[in-house]
């Protein structure tokens, strides 16, 4: 297991090389210079930036380091990323890697409590779906299903800041305490949900047929303990999958919750990026992603082995 | 000279103070409380807080309240005592000598003075620094201490805007000890001398505190002393519908940047006020390319001018919260000319007329011809704010007067190589500032059209105009400034070179517990007046 979680661990770099790469292209490729964008922002003031004559264009290009050979700055970002520099935020000089872990913690906390509701409803629908496939219950569970698919997250958040924090007045619209974190929760959650949910209703519909469950019934055990005991155990190796899968749409989520939500973290600092062009910031959440993603999925295949006996790992 | 005697003291001090009060009791009925906090939803994180070297348009509502200048602007053109209590200008306007009060402290405690001036405009115009405020000092030369309290600018040429620029939040004077020590982390922990000081960052919310030393704020504003609130908290909630859910929960006391659909609810309720305040620029404009067909002909720009409804333009995407713009500066602009009110009010009579008379005839109403030539329009504009409704409204409004119209909304670079290259016949403008000078020479000076930010979008390269712009940049005699730009805001109009939709504003809803809102020039806010009714 420990040799096999080594090679998994050296395996992601090249993985973490090849993501970092390809977001340096895309953002070199976009025809939007960073520099130009910087001068454009301060046109409202009252000095007309816009007016940034040449020599100040180029000294501020040499200065971000923008005026080197391409793959002279991709090295060079490597090379300080290696070293845990992320390079300094194009806006305000401050050091990446500080903004993005100052951030983290309050992305980490929205998704991890996405992740519980998602699973949380996910698991109870699914399975109170699949144990009687075609009941009452199975079409309820199954419409709340295709509404959580089919709902944009940016609406879903919108309408329950409308119902929850003003009609009701239970929520605060804002804030990071814990009960402003719990309208995020199921905004993240509410999506990744309804596909665990039907997941595990297929799943578990599948594995109810199996023969291990119709001796476990044999044998005379009770139904609950038949279900979750014996068929779920197996119905969840797909949806153990999935969650990791999910984890980066967790990822994306926490871009759109952050903001409607008005939350800090690492999605919205990241956003803020995208627009105005700060290439380390976006270079440095997108190498954060990558790391988060890996683990998770490293995770994953650790997680078989655990609800899976036959799966051993050497 | 005689010492004053304590009794005369007395006098003089009642008789200027007494009456002063009075009149602050007729103006106030209810007197001010000291006390509370002020939560602000803000749509973006204050990103930079160093005014020397980025203001970005979030970040300066922030710095106003951190950092005072050294003049103020109370109204369009006129100059007041800010951290200078008084100042001189050469006869030839290269010399500026200012003469500081004596008075005042950083938020650290360090005295403000000749040297913190200096430090400033040396800042500024070091390459080191990276300042993009490097424009606002202009054709700065050097900066010279003369005592502790007095220091003058020498400039190398006359440069007309510089007062403005002072008055402007750009040219505040920051601590320079903690900018030595801080260095670039002074922009996220700033130190000034204004009503309000740094505390602390929670997440993405700002705290600032009263600055209780705090006791030379401008004679403009309603009180002397320290702020009377406790507490500002700057709160970044992006998402529009988020911050009214906000301020209707009574999480924040007021916002900026409401949403625009539900303005008029807000007007409606007793407990809430809407502010609007309109500023000084170059109002959002579509300026007409004049090198391109059609539009390189006067008759047909003037029948564009005269076939917008531009109240109706504003009804629909600013839902009715504007003013109509019927020149090249808004209504609160220095100089600001108000005859051009006397072009182009909404005819479309008077359009069509113009159109027939240049030889572009429509049978039955369809796309007008001149021949086998169809009358065909290309507008452009990049995707921010409102600026794809407003071309979508104006596009329909053209194509009633039978244009064929086109209207490419992309990014801003691709926006700007459509400039460069002069492939279109409107595009897209608008500005703030406090002086004319900007957008007139940035939008109207030949200069400007492949050159700076390619902001001259009309193609105009007239000397004629070149020459008021050029007056009103040098001149330091106001009555000059004023003639040649208003000459200026005349010719723009009879040639037809812009169409003028409405002027800028900013528009805050608040709590009907937030009293004595108060703004500056530009628009921003002043919360040293403000107080909580409680």
């Amino acid at each position: 297991m420990q040799r096999y979680l080594a090679r998994r661990l050296i395996q992601t770099i090249p993985v973490l090389l090849g993501v970092s790469l390809a977001v340096f292209l895309m953002l070199h490729a976009l025809p939007v210079d960073p520099v130009r964008m910087l001068a454009m922002e301060a046109t409202t003031g009252t000095a007309p930036t816009t007016e940034v004559s040449d020599e100040m264009y180029q000294s501020l290009r040499r200065q971000l380091g923008l005026d080197r050979p391409l793959p002279e700055q991709f090295v060079r970002f490597v090379w300080k990323a290696v070293h845990g520099d992320f390079g300094k935020s194009f806006r305000n000089n401050r050091s990446v890697g500080e903004m993005l872990f100052e951030q983290l913690p309050h992305t980490l906390r929205l998704a991890l409590a996405g992740l519980s509701v998602m699973l949380a409803m996910g698991l109870v629908l699914g399975v109170a779906a699949g144990q009687r496939p075609n009941s009452w219950l199975d079409t309820a569970s199954m419409t709340v299903a295709i509404f959580g698919v089919s709902m944009p997250i940016f609406w879903l958040g919108l309408m329950l800041l409308y119902v929850f924090a003003l009609w009701l007045n239970l929520l605060p619209a804002v804030g990071t305490g814990p009960a402003a974190l719990l309208l995020p929760a199921i905004t993240l959650g509410f999506q990744g949900s309804a596909i665990i949910a039907r997941l595990t209703r297929s799943s578990l519909v599948e594995v109810m047929h199996s023969e291990y469950v119709r001796t476990a019934r044999a044998k005379g055990l009770r139904d609950r303990r038949v279900v979750l005991r014996h068929a779920l155990r197996n119905a969840l190796i797909p949806v153990v999958t999935v969650v990791g899968l999910q984890f980066g749409g967790l990822l994306s989520g926490a871009v759109v919750t952050e903001t409607v939500f008005a939350r800090p973290g690492v999605g919205r600092l990241a956003l803020q990026g995208v627009i105005e062009r700060d290439f380390p910031l976006v270079q440095g959440f997108v190498l954060l992603a990558g790391v988060a993603y890996v683990c998770s999925n490293l995770l994953v295949d650790v997680f078989y082995a655990v609800i899976d006996p036959r799966i051993r790992y050497a | 000279m005689a010492r004053l005697r304590p009794w005369l003291v007395l006098a003089i001090v009642l008789i200027v103070t007494v009456p002063l009060a009075m009149q602050e009791s007729l103006a106030q009925t209810r007197a001010p409380q000291r006390g509370g906090t002020v939560a602000f939803g803000y749509i973006a994180k204050p990103r930079s807080l160093d005014p020397n070297v980025w203001t970005g348009t979030s970040d300066n509502m922030v710095m106003r309240q951190i950092y005072d200048p050294l003049i103020w602007s109370p109204r369009p053109g006129v100059y007041v005592a800010g951290l200078a209590a008084a100042w001189q200008i050469s006869r030839d306007g290269l010399t500026y000598t200012f003469t500081l009060r004596q008075d005042v402290k950083f938020h650290d405690g360090t005295p403000f003075n000749a040297a913190a001036v200096k430090f400033m405009f040396d800042r500024i115009a070091d390459p080191a620094t990276r300042s993009l405020q490097r424009p606002a000092i202009g054709p700065f030369d050097r900066a010279e201490i003369i005592n502790e309290y007095m220091v003058a600018v020498h400039l190398k040429e006359p440069f007309a805007p510089f007062m403005a620029n002072l008055a402007g939040t750009a040219l505040s004077p920051v601590s320079p000890t903690a900018v030595q020590r801080l260095r670039d982390q002074f922009a996220q922990a700033p130190v000034g001398t204004g009503p309000f000081m740094f505390e602390k960052w929670e997440d993405n919310d700002l705290h600032l505190v009263r600055n209780p030393d705090y006791k030379w704020a401008p004679a403009f504003l309603n009180h002397q002393g320290p702020a009377y609130l406790d507490r500002l908290v700057w709160k970044t909630i992006p998402e529009a519908v988020t911050r009214m859910i906000a301020l209707q929960k009574g999480e924040v006391t007021a916002v900026h940047f409401p949403a625009l659909d539900q303005v008029a609810e807000y007007k409606k309720n007793a407990n809430f006020q809407v502010f609007r305040k309109d500023t000084p620029g170059h109002p959002k404009s579509m300026p007409i390319n004049i090198k391109a067909a059609p539009t390189d002909d006067l008759r047909v720009r003037q029948a564009i001018l005269y076939g917008i409804d531009r109240q109706k333009v504003i009804d629909l995407v600013q839902f009715g919260n504007a003013e109509v713009a019927y020149g090249p500066f808004t209504r609160f602009t220095p100089f600001y000319n108000a005859n051009v009110k006397k072009y182009y009010p909404y005819s479309k009579a008077k359009a069509v007329e113009l159109l027939e008379a240049a030889g572009w005839k429509t049978t039955g109403g369809g796309v007008r011809q001149k021949g086998n030539q169809r009358l065909r329009l290309q507008m452009i504009g990049f995707a921010s704010g409102v600026n794809q409704q407003l071309g979508e409204v104006v596009q329909a409004m053209l194509t009633e007067l039978g244009f064929e119209v086109t209207f490419d909304v992309t990014g801003y670079d691709a926006f700007a190589k459509r400039v460069t290259e002069g492939t279109y016949n409107l595009s897209e403008i608008n500005f703030t500032g406090l002086d004319p000078n900007v957008p007139a020479f940035l939008m109207y000076h030949s200069s400007q059209i492949l050159g700076g930010g390619q902001f001259n979008r009309t193609k105009i390269a007239e000397p004629k105009a070149d020459a008021f712009i050029d007056e009103g940049l040098r001149a330091t005699d106001l009555r000059k400034r004023k003639a040649s730009y208003e000459e200026l805001q005349t010719y723009i109009m009879e040639n037809a070179l812009v169409l003028p939709l409405y002027d800028n504003s900013w528009l805050t809803v608040a709590r009907k517990e937030l009293q004595a809102m108060s703004f500056d020039q530009e628009g921003r806010w002043l919360f040293y007046n403000v107080w909580l009714q409680r």
